[in-house]
């Protein structure tokens, strides 16, 4: 059992790890992988994920907490006028993401990590059009 | 050899004798939910001028369906200024806040609103079942 706050630490680094071994993920997304924000100036297309909601406790009887599960959003973003790039990045999130069951971390484990939701957003910022194209994956944790 | 058994078996005559109340408690109990995560929601949004919560609104979508919306209220709610609404007033960046955009990072209101509504279901149900029998 993890300490209490960590787990979205694990979370992290699972996550980051993922993608950052994956060859094909890395070769599409040349800007790299970030969790949050990705630095100014980062080549396009990359690679973002955070929580999209807190990871909540889930109880037994009594008090005793036996994971959390939480959503996180990893996408891909481009500032292409297509998905055509995002495209293959996403369909790698989802090969690493989409169906992941009792995988044990170094502190921890991830019981489960289904996609809830494809992820599909079209900006404008600064002028300059934005694409990002993923999923929203429901994380159980323990 | 004996053993004691018990069984159980739901009764088709109890669904007979409850199911207008069932029927009943379904509205209340969708609208219910809704309107406690457009609460929470806009609890959780960032304010600085106060538009976009302005903006969240339940609606009902179908007989035991509602949405909580944020970002548009032209299509009209349930809100009526009980969460700040103003008809037909609409910004632009509901997603982006929810979302994040690519270079400035979000802050999720909707989707943790959301994610608390069993909790809201535990915590209304037993009033509204008692409002109809049950």
């Amino acid at each position: 059992m993890t300490t209490a706050g960590q787990e979205n630490y694990d979370i992290q680094r699972w996550i980051y790890t993922a993608c950052a071994g994956d060859s094909a993920l890395v070769n599409a997304a040349p800007g790299g992988v970030h969790s949050g924000m990705a630095p100014p100036d980062t080549l396009y297309p990359l690679v973002r994920f955070g929580v999209q909601s807190p990871m909540r406790s889930i109880r037994g009887v009594g008090q005793a907490e036996y994971m959390q599960t939480g959503l996180w959003l990893i996408r891909a973003v481009d500032n292409a006028a297509s998905f055509a790039a995002s495209a293959i990045i996403s369909g790698r999130i989802q090969a690493l993401f989409g169906g992941v069951l009792n995988l044990a971390l170094s502190d921890g484990m991830i019981i489960s990590c289904v996609r809830e939701e494809t992820f599909q957003l079209e900006q404008v910022e600064g002028g300059r059009e934005y694409r990002h194209l993923g999923g929203i994956y429901r994380i159980e944790f323990q | 050899m004996s053993f004691v058994e018990f069984r159980m078996e739901w009764d088709p005559e109890f669904a007979v004798e409850y199911q207008a109340a069932l029927v009943e408690v379904q509205e209340p109990l969708v609208i219910g939910v809704a309107e406690s995560v457009a609460e929470t929601a806009i609890e959780n949004a960032p304010v600085d001028t106060g538009s976009l919560i302005s903006t969240i609104d339940v609606s009902i979508i179908g007989p035991a369906e509602a949405s909580v919306n944020a970002g548009d209220t032209s299509g009209g709610g349930l809100g009526g200024g009980r969460f700040g609404k103003v008809p037909g007033y609409a910004v632009d960046y509901a997603e982006s806040v929810e979302y994040s955009t690519a270079t400035w990072g979000g802050k999720p209101y909707m989707t943790p609103a959301g994610e608390a509504g069993p909790g809201i279901v535990e915590s209304i149900a037993p009033g509204v079942f008692g409002e109809v029998g049950l």
